[in-house]
């Protein structure tokens, strides 16, 4: 059994808005946090998710934690296409006029089941970001990547195991 | 009279005087938010959206040939409640649920801002309308 090289990619983000690691835990299938840091008065986002679907088969995406210290929200489930490795439009909003949510925490969680050795990069694509003003938050995306263990010749067990690293970095003009 | 999802049209008559035969070309003024206009033969098609502010609103319609100009004044009415998709006259949980259907398949009604795609921008343009404390699924 061989585990595969994980490498993030990073960007080139101010040290003030370093961004942080999220991680994803082992087990029959896995769970990929999206991940902001360093955000103010967040009221709403969007986003679309790429990933190889000859290594990943996305299952699931839930709401993550973070918007709904705002109060209460409205989530989109995103449109999971395992074709062609996207699931888009995941959308979430707080509910009524009141402000946003602020620091660092979990946009949303998507789970994954394997569909074949390799490394699949998970890319953000359209994100959208939207103050309690409703007006755009400037922010900067970091991509990640999951890898899966191949498995030993002769073995039909295809065990799994990622680490995964995708964050937003955000900053307010 | 234009309903917030609705086209509106005017009828717009050029009329050339003491022998102009020159083109014309014309353009409208006044507008309100999310709402577009556009000129086919002898008509004015004023668009409005979901996110159009109800309201009374004067159009300038100019009249423009080199440096001829005139201008002339209609009234648009938008009537409605910003971000009732349904038109139900409330902003409630069966709005947010058609904007969140609207975002794979288009709805014009959910469309708040005009423009052409349904998404976020939407969707919480219609949220901030609801009252504090109500829970939707």
């Amino acid at each position: 059994m061989r585990i595969t090289a994980l490498i993030f990619m990073l960007a080139a983000i101010p040290a003030a808005f370093a961004t942080p690691v999220v991680s994803v835990q082992p087990g029959p299938g896995l769970t990929a946090a999206i991940e902001i840091s360093g955000v103010t008065d967040l009221y709403a986002f969007q986003f679309d998710l790429s990933f190889l679907p000859q290594v990943l088969a996305a299952t699931t995406i839930t709401e993550g934690g973070f918007l709904p210290a705002a109060g209460f929200t409205f989530f989109v489930h995103g449109a999971i296409n395992n074709t062609i490795g996207t699931i888009s439009s995941t959308a979430d909003t707080v509910l009524g006029s009141i402000g946003g949510v602020s620091g660092s925490g979990v946009l949303a969680n998507v789970g994954f089941s394997p569909a074949g050795p390799g490394v699949s990069p998970l890319a953000l694509l359209n994100v959208q970001l939207l103050d309690s003003r409703l007006s755009p938050i400037v922010f900067t995306t970091m991509d990640g990547q999951i890898s899966q263990i191949t498995p030993e010749p002769g073995s039909f067990a295809l065990l799994f195991f990622g680490l995964f690293a995708l964050t937003l970095a955000v900053r307010r003009y | 009279m234009a309903n917030p999802a609705g086209p509106g049209q005017y009828a717009v008559d050029v009329t050339p005087l003491r022998g102009f035969d020159q083109s014309v070309s014309l353009s409208v003024h006044g507008l309100p938010a999310a709402a577009s206009a556009s000129f086919t033969p002898g008509i004015l098609n004023v668009a409005t959206s979901g996110g159009t502010p109800p309201g009374s609103y004067s159009l300038i319609i100019l009249g423009s040939s080199g440096i001829l100009s005139h201008a002339a004044t209609t009234n648009l009415v938008v009537d409605g409640t910003p971000g009732d998709v349904n038109g139900d006259g409330t902003v409630d949980c069966a709005d947010l649920n058609l904007v969140r259907a609207a975002f794979h398949a288009y709805n014009s009604r959910a469309d708040f801002n005009g423009d052409g795609v349904v998404d976020i921008r939407d969707l919480a343009f219609a949220s901030r309308q609801i009252p504090a404390g109500v829970t939707c699924e």
